[in-house]
């Protein structure tokens, strides 16, 4: 199983610290999900630990590896990055966009293997029918199932996404939800989202990681995580929470 | 294909431009080309008088600069004559260098000769026979050429 | 998306399992499968089928020319040449073999060279507009010409106008590649200082005419309107490794090209170390163009051109692309070659501007249809 540790990491932005000695593990196969307001370093820490951002302080390991000084490729060959939105200024046809999650594993040519690794995400995420489409004719929604395969194709020990959903309505939310806690499951992966719907994160997460003021406020179920203080310190927000046939509800106090 | 930038005037105004900026290049071009005309970018005639197997005969050749490149000035050398009996064309090419001299690849150097008030370089050259002297003068005008094989002796002079 | 679980209750159980294995046994992506294949298909067709019409159209250039010479005659002389014999009449063999073959093989890898940098520079850009000229080398080799030609100022002893070109069209995009080391080395940042080169040995190359003589202003314009016969063997030779050399290492790089298409975020995700691959290739296709430009003088849009043509028949995956513009490429250069000796014959219109006349409306049409179909 693979381990993805970050240890008392630092980041800061020209002269603004974001986080502040982030520690956190992951090692279990889950959908771990990352909450908190705006600007707390949701997507900060998100990018640190796949080396698109250098930590000021502070190491990230994988599998026991400290990736500051793995190469891009290696860290690409465990780790997965999913981001919230992808324009190219070239349009190409879904099928060659997909293609191109394999790049870290395939070398110049396509192979077989890659043809089958891409064709069983197309057929979860039912792609199918989109697969000759031009990738800039496509709707929000379907663009973002596009983004996810490519990463899914990466076959990566730990995807980590950025607000997959932000854009889509609130089906979408729940398939994408619903797929990537199976995914992680059945194929015994690490699966990191930002997320930012409390409700829909309540449904779907294994864990729960709230940030606040760049440092992890709370880390654990979502039972222990999202609870009313915790809403009323990181948000500023009266809720209640509520448990109902085993599922958490946050049920929200309009200001 | 997508323009991410200025949307749909830009290119086209940035394809005009660049169309627009060549001509311009092209006209200056054309206006500095007519106004100094290359002077190696000749046409001469020549009068051919001689012996054909032992018959006066008498001929016409021509010289005609041919823009094939832009390293080399290129001619193309057209001869006839005609005796009584006997008549005989020909065409060969002359290539100089850059250095206003006959390619050496092509042409051997024999030496120089003062004719009239001028410094005329000899070069030769051979051709399915015929021996032809090159009397080279200045900006690839060649004076005279000498034209030999075993039943001719044939000389063009450059008409004025 | 009937191919996922749509149950909202999560439930870690034996179902779940059982519909995951279900769906992956069944086979499987049909469209997928077809669609890659035939893109494959169509893709090898066009390049297979350029390649031939530039072949094709190579063959008859050679013959197109003012020296009186015919058809059968230059192939005759080829022939010598490739056989090595010696030939009968050897100055028609100098036209076919040291002038005309030299001038259509130098039409030929200009075009591969050019279109290659082009398509290179849009892919690494992500701009549709970038050609191999955006970081300066037309600027830059133009004012090394002048520097040659009128102050007889020569970089290397005996270089000529060939290296002073070479030197000072490097000169520009060396300056670039070193002030995208300071600042990160994004695509704007590049175009922008592309831009400003261009202005910058532009000006200084007027301040060069304005004081030269007449003769030597004319040979300068002359170099700039671009030219593809005067190359001898050796040239050509000299031309072909550097070209040759060149597209191997961007068709090597051509499928991280792909992949940087997505964004430098996208592709440093996926094991691309961005900032490197940019550098690598700018230095390779600008040291190719520069040997191009150096030789031929300012040949300008075919490498803006050739890799749009070929993206409407290839698409963009690069690994193709980049061959078949390529061939657009020569081909474009061979037919705007024979264009330019038969249109005002015995006279020969410069090169530059034929491909001017050829690539403007062209890319305008490429422009106006694009726009049509996304509207639609």
């Amino acid at each position: 199983m693979t381990e993805l540790r970050v240890e008392h990491v630092d980041f800061s932005y020209s002269v603004k610290q974001i986080l502040y000695d982030v520690s956190v593990t992951f090692d279990k196969p889950e959908l771990v999900c990352i909450l908190g307001p705006n600007g707390v370093g949701k997507t900060t820490i998100a990018k640190t630990l796949n080396k698109l951002y250098i930590p000021t302080a502070g190491k990230i390991y994988i599998d026991g590896e400290d990736i500051s000084k793995m190469s891009r490729l290696d860290i690409a060959r465990k780790v997965a990055y999913v981001p919230n939105s992808v324009s190219s200024a070239f349009s190409m046809k879904v099928l060659e966009s997909i293609l191109l999650g394999r790049a870290p594993i395939s070398g110049y040519n396509t192979s077989e293997e890659d043809l089958d690794v891409v064709a069983r995400i197309i057929d979860l995420l039912d792609l199918d029918e989109l697969c000759e489409r031009d990738i800039n004719q496509l709707s929000a929604g379907q663009a973002q199932r596009v983004t996810i395969a490519r990463g899914l194709v990466q076959e990566p020990k730990v995807l980590i996404l950025d607000e997959p959903t932000s854009n889509l309505d609130v089906r979408y939310q729940m398939e994408i939800m619903r797929f990537l806690k199976d995914y992680a499951r059945e194929k015994q992966i690490i699966i990191i989202m930002v997320c930012h719907d409390l409700n829909i994160t309540a449904a779907y997460a294994d864990r729960v990681i709230l940030m606040h003021m760049g440092k992890i406020f709370a880390d654990g179920s979502v039972q222990d995580v999202l609870t009313e203080e915790n809403m009323k310190t990181v948000y500023r927000i009266e809720t209640k929470v509520v448990q109902m046939d085993g599922l958490t509800h946050i049920v929200l106090n309009p200001l | 294909m997508e323009f991410g930038f200025g949307g749909k005037a830009m290119p086209l105004a940035l394809v005009l431009v660049m169309l627009v900026g060549s001509f311009a290049l092209f006209a200056i071009y054309e206006v500095v080309m007519i106004s100094n005309p290359d002077p190696h970018f000749h046409s001469h005639e020549y009068s051919i008088s001689g012996t054909f197997y032992g018959e006066e005969c008498e001929g016409i050749m021509t010289s005609e600069y041919k823009p094939e490149s832009t390293s080399e000035y290129i001619y193309e050398y057209k001869w006839t004559a005609r005796s009584e009996n006997h008549s005989y064309d020909d065409d060969f090419g002359v290539f100089f260098g850059r250095n206003e001299m006959p390619l050496e690849s092509i042409y051997d150097y024999i030496g120089e000769e003062a004719v009239g008030d001028k410094v005329l370089q000899i070069w030769s050259y051979s051709h399915e026979g015929i021996d032809y002297t090159l009397y080279v003068g200045e900006l690839c005008t060649i004076e005279m050429v000498g034209i030999t094989a075993d039943y001719m002796l044939l000389i063009a002079v450059l008409k004025k | 998306m009937t191919g996922i679980i749509p149950s909202i209750k999560h439930d870690d159980s034996k179902v779940s399992k059982e519909k995951y294995a279900e769906i992956e046994k069944k086979i499987e992506a049909v469209r997928f499968r077809e669609a890659y294949s035939s893109l494959k298909r169509h893709r090898v067709l066009f390049i297979v089928v350029a390649a031939v019409m530039m072949i094709l159209c190579g063959m008859y250039a050679i013959t197109i020319g003012s020296y009186t010479i015919t058809f059968s005659e230059v192939y005759e002389n080829l022939w010598y040449w490739i056989s090595g014999t010696t030939p009968p009449d050897i100055t028609k063999y100098h036209i076919a073999a040291e002038v005309r073959l030299p001038r259509v093989l130098t039409a030929l890898l200009a075009g591969v060279g050019l279109a290659i940098a082009g398509t290179t520079m849009q892919g690494m850009l992500k701009n549709p507009l970038a050609d191999p000229y955006t970081m300066g080398i037309s600027s830059g080799a133009g004012f090394g010409a002048a520097l040659a030609i009128i102050l007889g100022f020569e970089i290397i002893a005996g270089g000529g106008i060939v290296i002073n070109a070479f030197v000072f069209a490097v000169i520009p995009a060396a300056i670039i590649l070193m002030m995208s080391k300071l600042h990160t080395a994004s695509p704007t940042v590049m175009i922008l200082c592309g831009i400003g080169m261009m202005y910058l040995f532009d000006a200084l190359t007027q301040l060069f005419m304005i004081t030269a003589h007449p003769e030597d202003m004319s040979a300068v314009y002359q170099w700039m309107v671009g030219s593809i016969s005067g190359t001898d063997f050796n040239n050509v030779l000299v031309i072909l490794v550097i070209v040759l050399a060149g597209s191997i290492a961007l068709q090597a790089m051509s499928k991280q090209l792909n992949v940087m298409g997505l964004g430098d975020e996208s592709a440093k995700s996926l094991g691309i170390n961005v900032e490197n691959r940019r550098m690598l290739m700018m230095i390779v296709l600008t040291m190719m163009a520069a040997a191009i430009v150096s030789f031929t003088g300012i040949i300008g849009f075919v490498g803006l051109v050739s890799p749009h043509i070929a993206r409407v028949f290839v698409g963009t995956d690069n690994r193709y692309l980049i061959p078949a513009s390529a061939l657009v490429g020569a081909l474009l250069l061979i037919v705007a070659d024979i264009i330019s000796r038969v249109v005002i014959a015995p006279n020969i219109l410069p090169i530059g501007v034929v491909t001017s006349c050829i690539g403007g409306p062209l890319f305008l049409f490429l422009i106006l249809k694009a726009r049509r179909e996304a509207w639609a």
